[in-house]
């Protein structure tokens, strides 16, 4: 997209917040860039409730197709744990894991030896990705297939 | 009262199946640059892709900044968010725009009327400002100010 999407949320005196978004140029790429601190300021002469945070956010559309796998729904996670530089661990749920990186032992366990898909990612992460907070990853250290819930017949 | 920005930015990964369900990935990084095309987040995505049978069909990429000190909210005859100021404006593509902004003041609109007062001097800036710098989603300039006036809150159910 050739567009940056800005969107901000207000607060009013009942405590309820709000957000509502506008979209500028792609130029535009910090939350304290002149163009929005401009719309905030010109907002606020405007408004009763007052700004409380700001988010930029960029998309791209991508063209993979669908591959072949038991496991076709998003239900069907891979659930990584990765540690960060200070021990806590984080979460990540891939979505519709592909069968050929689940054990075919115990149906459940994500295959994780040098070179496997979810390693590759794994490195990945370690090198690229932070915590919330900016603390280094270690990479993926446990991972398993949680399957999709069941429903009800009835 | 100063913008303060989060330390990382947020990169969320969206998928799709062939049911058409959406799940997402959010991943945080320190990575300078919002392009969602460029690394890492484009290396990133084929590495996420291989683990995934359901289709990688979005990337989006954000940074946040928030208020040390916020002001405190005025207060006025709509000053409840559940009152709006409507605007909506044409873009050089035929398309429109249309903003709900929360809590507008009272001066803004012109005396017993919904109609926003496009002359008075704060709301007419804010329209030029709009105008000369906000763009169509598909990134086409704003032409002009379609309409402006104000929304009541929904009406709440009696008796209850």
């Amino acid at each position: 997209m050739n567009t940056t999407r800005v969107t901000l949320t207000y607060k009013d005196k009942f405590g309820k917040s709000w957000s509502f978004s506008v979209y500028v140029s792609s130029a535009v790429v910090s939350p304290t860039d002149p163009i929005v601190t401009g719309l905030i300021a010109a907002l606020n002469s405007c408004l009763e409730v007052v700004n409380l945070s700001v988010e930029i956010s960029r998309d791209t559309g991508l063209a993979f197709t669908f591959g072949s796998s038991a496991y076709n729904t998003v239900e069907d996670k891979a659930v990584c744990t990765i540690p960060d530089s200070e021990h806590d661990a984080h979460v990540i749920k891939v979505p519709a894991v592909n069968e050929a990186d689940v054990s075919s032992g115990d149906r459940r366990t994500i295959i994780l030896t040098p070179s496997s898909h979810f390693k590759d990612l794994s490195d990945d992460l370690a090198l690229n990705y932070t915590g919330r907070g900016g603390q280094a990853l270690v990479g993926i250290t446990k991972a398993y297939r949680k399957t999709a819930r069941r429903r009800s017949t009835r | 009262m100063a913008l303060v920005l989060d330390p990382t930015k947020k990169a969320t990964f969206g998928f799709k199946d062939q049911d058409g369900k959406r799940a997402s990935v959010t991943l945080f990084t320190t990575a300078a640059g919002v392009d969602p095309t460029a690394a890492p987040y484009s290396v990133t995505a084929p590495l996420m892709q291989a683990c995934s049978h359901a289709i990688l069909d979005s990337v989006r990429v954000s940074v946040t900044a928030h208020e040390d000190t916020p002001a405190t909210p005025g207060d006025s005859a709509y000053c409840s968010g559940l009152d709006k100021l409507y605007l909506s404006f044409r873009g050089e593509d035929g398309g429109y725009v249309k903003l709900n902004l929360p809590g507008p003041k009272e001066n803004q609109f012109v005396a017993n009327s919904i109609k926003a007062n496009v002359s008075q001097t704060d709301l007419a800036a804010l329209i030029a400002y709009i105008i000369a710098n906000c763009k169509t989603a598909e990134g086409r300039p704003l032409r002009a100010l379609d309409a402006a006036f104000r929304r009541s809150p929904p009406r709440t159910r009696r008796g209850i």
